[in-house]
């Protein structure tokens, strides 16, 4: 299948995504969206305006296209181009120049991890910083980046209690070993979205303050460590575009303050976002 | 956004109307023609992609009727003055770069039958919006 890959001019991450796809004997046609490309660029832009992902600073840079998919940024593009395994681990990222992030430890396929390692060490040997994150599964995955030394920035997703944790079919035990892992990563914090929560009756209400407090207590228990880094954010709900969320406010950072005060109990640095 | 020319460079025609959205306004006949200036389309970078909305459309001053977008940016356009569009600048579709070229000749947007003509003469002169953007800038 004819690939094309669509580059700014000067874009450094597009060379990096070009070089590995050379690598691996990727055939595809390299336009510059500011010189022989802009065109043909412009004209794909038209057409599939809507599969094509903007960030805050614009278009995201390389844009790969299969003809059938529409495929953006550097983690994303060589991940895909490392294997088709690796398709839950990268998305779309928010960090630019040195750095790549969207690299999602719990949802990608644990059997893929030699390939996770081939991309991970290309983009590290082009000079690549990652920031993944993880929401508690795959610990063997942290594992084998912690002993391969891949990553500088680890960010743990805490989903809820270790109830809620059980009512999603999660091992306790795996997300208290991830919880562990996350730890010895050279950078890293847990983060705590206070999120809406559908109660086992139906009732549809933000997580409690005591909750908070429980998981942070879990996270004490599981690491013996009461000095995490430990983030509380709203939850934004218009992101997630939940109808069952609707009737909620949308929570601010003033808000968290209660939240913030139970979670310290357990977690002394606990803060706000 | 990244401005490309200083505001020197830019050029702002006498005999247009100019709002704080950064369109402009010329009467032809009955009608008039809307844009953007020389100062948007340098903001924006080169523009890529422009949605105009179709004939017969009727738009408050102010009101939000298409949107401008380059690699770096997206721009919403806000109506300079109310009225009905009459006809649309349909090359855009497909050379959305006459937007840089050619802001205030081939790269016009709306040709629109104005509401209340009295609201030409409310937003900018040229000079009044040179003195408006050189603050912004």
């Amino acid at each position: 299948m004819a690939v094309t890959i669509y580059t700014a001019t000067g874009c450094v991450r597009c060379k990096i995504a070009k070089k590995y796809l050379a690598q691996k004997g990727i055939e595809y046609t390299d336009l510059d969206i500011k010189a022989e490309g802009k065109d043909k660029f412009n004209r794909f832009y038209r057409e599939r305006r809507k599969s094509v992902y903007r960030g805050p600073d614009g278009i995201e840079f390389p844009v790969y296209y299969d003809g059938q998919v529409v495929r953006q940024g550097l983690g994303v593009v060589v991940g895909h181009a490392c294997s088709e395994k690796l398709a839950g681990f990268f998305g779309i990222g928010r960090l630019h120049g040195e750095w790549v992030d969207g690299i999602h430890l719990s949802q990608g396929d644990p059997e893929a991890m030699d390939e996770l390692v081939e991309a991970l060490g290309y983009l590290k040997g082009a000079g690549m910083k990652f920031e993944m994150d993880t929401d508690g599964r795959n610990p063997q995955v942290l594992e084998r980046l912690l002993a391969e030394g891949l990553g500088e920035v680890m960010i743990m997703r805490l989903m809820g209690t270790k109830d809620m944790y059980a009512a999603q079919g999660y091992d306790a035990a795996e997300v208290e070993k991830t919880m562990n892992l996350v730890a010895r990563f050279p950078e890293y914090r847990f983060e705590l979205a206070v999120r809406p929560v559908v109660r086992e009756d139906g009732a549809v209400e933000y997580l409690k303050p005591e909750e908070a407090g429980e998981i942070a207590a879990w996270l004490k228990e599981a690491t013996g460590n009461n000095k995490h880094p430990f983030v509380l954010a709203p939850f934004d709900l218009k992101a997630a575009g939940d109808e069952r969320f609707a009737e909620l406010p949308q929570m601010e950072t003033k808000d968290l303050l209660i939240y913030r005060s139970k979670a310290r109990s357990s977690q002394v640095m606990a803060a706000t976002a | 956004m990244t401005a490309q020319k200083s505001i020197d460079q830019m050029q702002f025609p006498g005999g247009l109307r100019y709002s704080k959205e950064h369109t402009w306004v010329v009467p032809s006949g009955n009608t008039v023609k809307v844009g953007i200036t020389d100062f948007a389309q340098d903001q924006l970078g080169e523009v890529i992609f422009v949605e105009l909305p179709g004939e017969g459309d009727e738009f408050d001053q102010d009101a939000e009727f298409g949107v401008v977008e380059s690699a770096k940016s997206t721009s919403d356009l806000f109506m300079p003055i109310s009225g009905e569009v009459v006809v649309v600048n349909h090359t855009l579709e497909d050379e959305p770069g006459l937007v840089n070229q050619s802001p205030y000749q081939d790269g016009w947007m709306l040709e629109i039958k104005p509401r209340d003509p009295s609201q030409l003469e409310a937003i900018f002169s040229a000079e009044e919006y040179l003195g408006l953007i050189k603050k912004e800038a």
